[in-house]
């Protein structure tokens, strides 16, 4: 590899890095205005027009605000929790395609950072990593807040962990293969996108992709009646935000292996890729929006009935009637 | 590119392996040990298994050492209350097991220098798949079967406290 293509890929990477960045500070103000439309008020139209400086905004009173450590804390584990979180959640960046490949100053390019032939797996195992920030912030902090908060929140990740990836399986075992390009690829048009032929998987995707992200009507472990705010109770400045950036890249994260396993990825008609991919992805972070200003939170033993008696048994449901359907029809 | 990164992860295995033992606090050992888990998997995926790579995140990173961690907080044992290790045979019998594999693994790497390279399939899903559906099929049922037991045997322990009810 010559220098000119390297460089090339570290640009992808931090191109992608600061599109994420920037499209979680905007999810923010996305939902802030929403919710506000929701409920027939105005949100945040102070800090630029229309207030599209507000994400910029809060960044800079985070930062300024007093870093608090409690006493009695672990420093060094209450420390590392956020990074802890941030850094699963931009990882998974790395295998989503969001374009074909494209011609640049005369060097062919693909739309992803890396193409993987397991990048389903790899989105999985990192996010699966993301636990451990609740668990040690909740720990961490030394406070019963923070430690019931970041035991819910771990139960509920493990719990729906399952459900999410059995939603997938339908959707491998349709196009028999773990790559995301390859899964891209092989929905071309509208009619070939793998929502139709899994109307189950994508809902249950749906309901599990919101509880992994502790996003209500899920957000047990922020359910500030019982719990304060959960495992980041303590947290303040910068830490707390980071904490934040996290909740919206996984928010993105999911979104984008909707979009690519369920929504036919960046493929769509007259627009070029990267906006169609885009457009999915905000369409479906409207969703997750809109469910929260709309749906009431659970009880904790609702959610965990929930979790294990109904979306378990559809999800091995919905891998044993499309295995059963291909194996009929002479799939592979 | 490639060297600096089997470095920095092979330190990462080495080095978080090391701290497990260090560390008198069990929840400090608990994160070396998934610093040295993802050490292994980065490896893994530099030699192109990508897939047990990813296996290995999945399972020992995102969701064993995540009951391990779970115990460890909810046990709280301070490290003043272990006291000092008074079992001196384990000391000795660790030696004599580090020291046999040891010797094992040397033997392994000259073999495996005089072994074919991989071929591009190799470590994939699809080439996994088919030698446990057809050579080790047996194995792998059992193996299925086995821990099929151990999830029953753990459901049933678990409830016998709720008075047979």
């Amino acid at each position: 590899m010559d220098l000119i293509a390297f460089a090339l890929v570290l640009g992808k990477i931090v191109v992608s890095l600061v599109v994420l960045l920037t499209l979680c500070a905007y999810t923010t103000l996305l939902e802030r205005k929403l919710v506000a439309r929701f409920q027939t008020r105005i949100g945040p139209n102070r800090a630029g027009p229309k207030g599209l400086l507000q994400p910029l905004a809060d960044l800079v009173k985070l930062i300024f605000k007093e870093d608090l450590v409690p006493s009695g804390a672990n420093r060094l584990l209450f420390t590392m929790a956020p990074l802890m979180a941030f850094i699963p959640a931009f990882l998974a960046v790395a295998v989503i395609p969001w374009s074909g490949s494209f011609t640049l100053w005369g060097y062919q390019l693909d739309g992803v950072i890396s193409d993987l032939n397991i990048g389903l797996l790899f989105i999985l195992g990192v996010s699966s990593l993301g636990v451990y920030s609740l668990v040690l912030a909740g720990w961490a902090s030394n406070s019963k807040y923070s430690l019931l908060g970041g035991l819910r929140s771990s139960a509920q990740m493990i719990s729906y962990e399952v459900g999410l990836g059995l939603s997938l399986v339908g959707v491998l075992l349709l196009s028999g293969s773990l790559s995301l390009t390859e899964i891209v690829a092989q929905q071309a048009t509208v009619a070939d996108w793998f929502i139709w032929k899994q109307p189950l998987g994508f809902l249950l995707y749906l309901i599990c992709g919101v509880a992994e992200t502790n996003r209500a009507p899920f957000d047990l472990a922020e359910c500030e009646n019982e719990l304060v705010a959960g495992y980041h109770t303590e947290y303040s400045s910068i830490k707390f935000a980071m904490f934040y950036v996290a909740e919206y890249a996984n928010m993105v994260t999911i979104s984008a292996v909707a979009t690519t396993l369920f929504l036919g990825g960046w493929n769509g008609p007259w627009l070029p890729p990267l906006a169609w991919f885009f457009i999915k992805v905000l369409a479906f972070l409207f969703v997750y929006i809109w469910l929260r200003a709309t749906l009431p939170r659970l009880r904790y033993d609702q959610l965990m009935k929930f979790g294990w008696l109904v979306l378990l048994p559809a999800g091995l449901f919905n891998v044993m009637a499309t295995a059963a359907i291909s194996a009929w029809s002479g799939g592979n | 590119m490639h060297t600096f990164v089997f470095f920095v992860a092979a330190g990462m295995a080495l080095v978080g392996s090391t701290l497990v033992f260090v560390f008198r606090n069990t929840v400090y050992s608990v994160v070396s040990l998934i610093t040295a888990l993802t050490g292994v998997a980065v490896l893994f995926f530099q030699l192109d298994a990508a897939f047990i790579g990813a296996l290995q995140i999945i399972l020992y990173a995102g969701a064993i050492l995540v009951l391990f961690l779970f115990v460890v907080m909810l046990l709280n044992v301070h490290s003043d209350e272990m006291g000092p290790d008074r079992r001196k045979f384990q000391k000795v019998l660790a030696m004599v097991v580090g020291a046999v594999l040891f010797g094992y693994l040397m033997t392994l790497g000259g073999a495996l220098r005089s072994a074919d390279p991989p071929t591009s399939e190799f470590g994939s899903a699809r080439s996994l798949a088919e030698v446990f559906f057809s050579r080790h099929v047996l194995a792998f049922e059992l193996t299925s079967f086995l821990l099929l037991a151990a999830m029953i045997g753990a459901v049933l322990l678990a409830r016998r406290g709720e008075g047979d009810a």
